[in-house]
């Protein structure tokens, strides 16, 4: 095609005047090797759309939508028992550790022994404490002997009043 | 109209179907979400595939359809996106400095239209990728024609007052 019919044409299509017939003739121009040096923008502009056009979506179209929600549940249940199970695991190891390690048995049993010798001295304390209740039950005893003592007051109050 | 199968449906959008992904793409920028864009729309329309029977042109429905449910997604993305995607592009543009080889001036060419403001670079990509109507290119973007001239007039200059810099530079 003439030069000048084809700056004419760019210069309708910088004013958004060209028909699509026209603009397929000035993508058909600029696809070729060499175009005179003022026009190379114009060159670069067209390829660029050219190139874009090859641009294809990759992926395909699925319209079934159950398929997905399938393997979701499957998924879901799939994840659950894997986090049970590492659960599971996770707790029976550390159940294995206190029993393997000796640092910490040692440490328990230490614990142990100074439980067990507060508990012992508890049990002497608790025997003093027995005998406190002794003397209390003595107390208790001598109370009694106050009454005693209160009714022979009484009686002899009655004697000095019938005097 | 009777009831679309699924294969009869796929029929109906193949031929479009690439068309709907680049639009995507130019509005939002990554190949993936692109992909995600045209798949759920391909979804959409095939659950509503009994209104689909009251538009004339299916495909210029369908590019519609994208175009909106992919400004809602902009819509609800972070701003924190876009720089991404502007840092994307300042590698492409480094690379350019260095060497003027073909395909790097290709990328001059997206890097200038994806910095045109985003009706013009739509309208750019409607008409000039896609190869649209003026007329469709209307009812898709609910603008006049003379309105889509004048955008895709200045976008058409824009792009390559540009690349008349840029290629004059590489020049001198």
């Amino acid at each position: 095609m003439e030069l000048n019919k084809i700056e004419g044409l760019l210069e309708k299509y910088d004013e958004g005047a060209t028909l699509l017939i026209e603009e397929a003739q000035l993508r058909n121009y600029f696809s070729q090797e060499t175009v005179p040096h003022h026009l190379e923008p114009y060159k670069q502009l067209f390829s660029y759309f050219e190139s874009d056009t090859k641009q294809l979506a990759q992926r395909a179209i699925k319209l079934s939508t159950e398929k997905p929600r399938r393997y979701r549940l499957y998924a879901s249940v799939a994840a659950s028992i894997v986090i049970l199970f590492t659960a599971f695991v996770s707790i029976t190891t550390k159940m294995d550790n206190s029993v393997h390690s000796e640092d910490e048995l040692y440490a328990y049993n230490e614990t142990l022994k100074a439980f067990q010798l507060i508990a012992n001295n508890m049990n002497k304390s608790h025997e003093a404490l027995n005998s406190l209740n002794i003397i209390s039950s003595s107390f208790e005893k001598g109370k009694n002997n106050i009454f005693i003592l209160e009714k022979f007051n009484k009686s002899t109050h009655k004697i000095f009043n019938l005097k | 109209m009777s009831i679309l199968s699924e294969s009869e449906f796929l029929l109906i959008i193949s031929p479009f179907k690439d068309k709907m992904f680049r639009v995507a793409r130019r509005i939002l920028v990554s190949l993936e979400e692109a992909e995600d864009a045209t798949q759920e729309v391909v979804l959409k329309l095939w659950r509503n595939k009994d209104k689909l029977a009251n538009y004339k042109n299916h495909e210029a429905y369908a590019i519609t359809m994208i175009k909106n449910w992919c400004y809602d997604k902009l819509k609800s993305k972070h701003t924190q996106n876009i720089k991404i995607v502007h840092n994307n592009y300042e590698d492409h543009s480094q690379s350019l400095m260095k060497s003027i080889e073909v395909k790097d001036s290709l990328c001059w060419v997206g890097f200038h239209m994806d910095s045109l403001p985003s009706n013009q670079k739509l309208i750019l990509q409607l008409r000039d990728i896609e190869h649209f109507e003026f007329s469709e290119i209307a009812s898709m973007l609910d603008m006049n024609e003379t309105a889509i001239r004048v955008s895709l007039s200045r976008a058409r200059k824009t792009i390559r007052e540009k690349l008349t810099q840029t290629h004059n530079y590489g020049i001198k």
